[in-house]
């Protein structure tokens, strides 16, 4: 029997695999850089990487909070990650730093790249414990 | 060329320390599952720092850096997945296979995949990906691993292709899995150690993170755009692609086969990322470095991008770490090629065979697979650098194409069924061969953005849903129930 949330699950893996076949459907057609196509490919990757997540997370048909947590984590860092690098205007020379870097490449280094460091080993090792407790009670 | 003193004794050290543990291991090496898993018997950092080792090639030390040197940030992209991928991993195959090897007593991936189908076809199909995938990317990472050793010692590129083969082929044959894990241990640290070195001569070099920031930004802006030089949809790719297709690289899933406690599993994610980020540092930092070193006019542009590590390894940081970085190299082909050869002869030695064998048997039947295959990649790498060149791009995109579909979305999925698995596996490897081959021989080309890997992974996912629902009839019975129970998590 599926649960409510691997149906979710689901939902975003098979509507992120069809976004990415899209964005590269729209690429082969001659769009390689339309505003379309780069938003199908954020969405697709963000949908399907937080799908995946989701179900390797699931047991029993239940998502632990940290399980949650995690798959939340993906989703914010994907989503706002990709979404401001293609919103926010250019740097120039003179812009100011984010911790040394542009503030585009910023976002995506340290909010896409390294912000899940930190977070998903810990929400894991954290899962981990809570299914070992789950299966001592009687 | 005339190689430093330092950089020949410290990689002269670094083989000894290799070639030891490989004796060390052969001696222990008494039964095929010493041979082909490591006994079942190694810890969770070994794992962890194993699977760090085998996952990087060459690439993340030559090819990386010059490619961000060359295209700016959208470069990044390639290993921009790596704070998520060693805990997707996790939570998706490492304790499922860990089970599904201990219920079974499986030593290799194929073997998983046909026991989740409780099909030999599956099985079959899926050793023949790995093969064809395993065989040209060894063949790649053994030239590599040429021009590496030859850059230490300064001995020719063929002497050096043979020396570096003889030693990775030797400690392959003699201690199998055993040796593979413990030097991948060794090598994976001395990687970590020498990209973190570096990355510290990186800052030196330019100032700070801001210093090398406002270097290029005055000189090239949109190489720090978000992109850098590629468009959007090509750096997106790169992380779809690279993301996704971590959940079928064989030579990391393999290792969760040998894991002692599966208890441990809890603090996988930790260490493979922890170490795995520390490792990527190089990647990073030498393509960024090098390009400010550039803009500031204290370099002459490169001639060729891959030239980035070694100038700035050779002009920045002193002949020690030179030394140590270029066995760190030399470290991450052995490592690749040792996992791959064991995947190779895993697949000839128990998925392919016609009937099952005596464990002495198949420990020597093993041996002489690896040595099989060594030897065929060998030659392929010292008689053709353009076959070479052309095998070793299916590498990954097979991997991915074939496994990901079929292990880890059946592992996760009830309804996945043989006749799914089947045709994704043949879509994934037909698409690849076709695809690659096409655009290697200018027959065919594909927007920026559009790779063969991209076309091949998303095609086989989709044929592999399409076909497991029109036979979803079938998925209950081809699923035994302690499959089941392993599926639950």
């Amino acid at each position: 029997m599926t649960s409510g949330i691997a149906r979710v699950a689901w939902t975003g893996v098979l509507a992120g695999i069809l976004a990415q076949a899209s964005a590269m459907g729209l690429a082969l057609a001659g769009l390689p850089e339309a505003p379309l196509t780069n938003w199908l490919a954020v969405g697709g990757i963000t949908a399907t990487m937080a799908g995946v997540l989701v179900l390797g997370a699931l047991r029993h048909g239940r998502l632990s909070c940290w399980g949650a947590v995690a798959a939340g984590t993906v989703v914010c860092a994907l989503l706002v990650g990709f979404s401001a690098a293609l919103l926010l205007p250019p740097e120039t020379a003179a812009g100011p730093l984010w911790l040394g870097l542009p503030r585009r490449a910023a976002i995506i280094l340290l909010g896409v790249g390294l912000l899940p460091v930190f977070v998903l080993p810990a929400c894991y090792a954290l899962d981990v414990r809570v299914r070992a407790r789950d299966d001592e009670r009687p | 060329m005339t190689a430093s003193p330092v950089i020949v004794g410290v990689g002269a050290a670094y083989f000894a320390i290799c070639a030891a543990i490989a004796i060390w291991a052969a001696r222990r090496t008494r039964t095929a599952g010493d041979f082909f898993v490591a006994g079942r018997g190694i810890g969770i950092w070994t794992l962890s720092i194993a699977a760090m080792a085998s996952t990087l090639s060459g690439f993340a030390f030559v090819g990386g850096p010059g490619l961000v040197y060359a295209r700016g940030i959208g470069a990044v992209y390639i290993v921009l997945t790596a704070g998520i991928t060693g805990s997707l991993t996790a939570w998706v195959l490492a304790g499922r296979l860990r089970r599904l090897a201990e219920l079974r007593g499986i030593y290799t991936v194929a073997e998983a995949a046909g026991a989740r189908y409780r099909s030999p076809a599956v099985r079959r199909l899926a050793a023949v990906a790995i093969l064809v995938a395993t065989v040209g990317y060894t063949a790649t990472n053994l030239l590599a691993l040429g021009l590496i050793v030859d850059a230490i010692f300064g001995i020719g590129r063929m002497p050096a292709l043979w020396l570096g083969a003889l030693v990775v082929v030797g400690y392959s044959v003699a201690g199998g899995m055993l040796a593979g894990v413990y030097t991948d241990l060794f090598q994976g640290a001395l990687m970590a150690i020498a990209s973190t070195a570096v990355f510290v001569a990186v800052l030196a070099s330019g100032g700070g993170v801001a210093g090398i920031s406002r270097d290029i930004l005055a000189s090239d802006p949109g190489w720090f755009g978000p992109w850098g030089h590629f468009t959007p949809l090509a750096a997106l790719s790169f992380f779809f692609v690279f993301g996704l297709g971590t959940l079928g690289q064989p030579h990391v899933l393999h290792k969760f086969f040998m894991l002692r406690d599966p208890r441990r599993l809890q603090w996988y994610p930790l260490l493979m990322t922890g170490s795995l980020v520390i490792t990527l540092l190089l990647f990073v930092g030498v393509g960024m470095a090098v390009k400010a070193r550039v803009a500031a006019g204290d370099l002459a542009p490169l001639g060729h991008p891959d030239e980035a590590t070694p100038t700035f390894l050779l002009r920045y940081t002193p002949a020690l770490l030179a030394g140590v970085v270029f066995s760190g190299v030399a470290a991450a082909i052995m490592s690749t090629v040792n996992a791959f050869l064991n995947l190779a002869a895993a697949s000839i030695t128990r998925d392919l065979r016609i009937r099952p064998m005596e464990d002495a048997r198949e420990l020597r039947i093993g041996r002489l697979a690896t040595l099989g295959v060594a030897l065929l990649a060998v030659l392929l790498a010292s008689r053709s650098e353009a076959l070479v060149a052309l095998l070793g791009v299916f590498g990954w995109g097979l991997f991915a194409s074939t496994l990901v579909p079929a292990l880890a979305f059946g592992l996760i999925w009830p309804g996945a069924t043989r006749a799914g698995a089947l045709a994704s596996i043949a879509t994934g490897l037909g698409l690849t061969l076709v695809l690659e081959s096409l655009v290697w021989f200018r027959i065919a080309s594909l927007p920026a953005g559009v790779s063969a890997a991209g076309i091949a992974i998303v095609a086989s996912l989709l044929v592999f849903f399409a076909v497991s629902w029109l036979t979803r009839a079938r998925a209950a019975e081809e699923l035994d129930s302690d499959v089941r129970l392993v599926m639950e998590g």
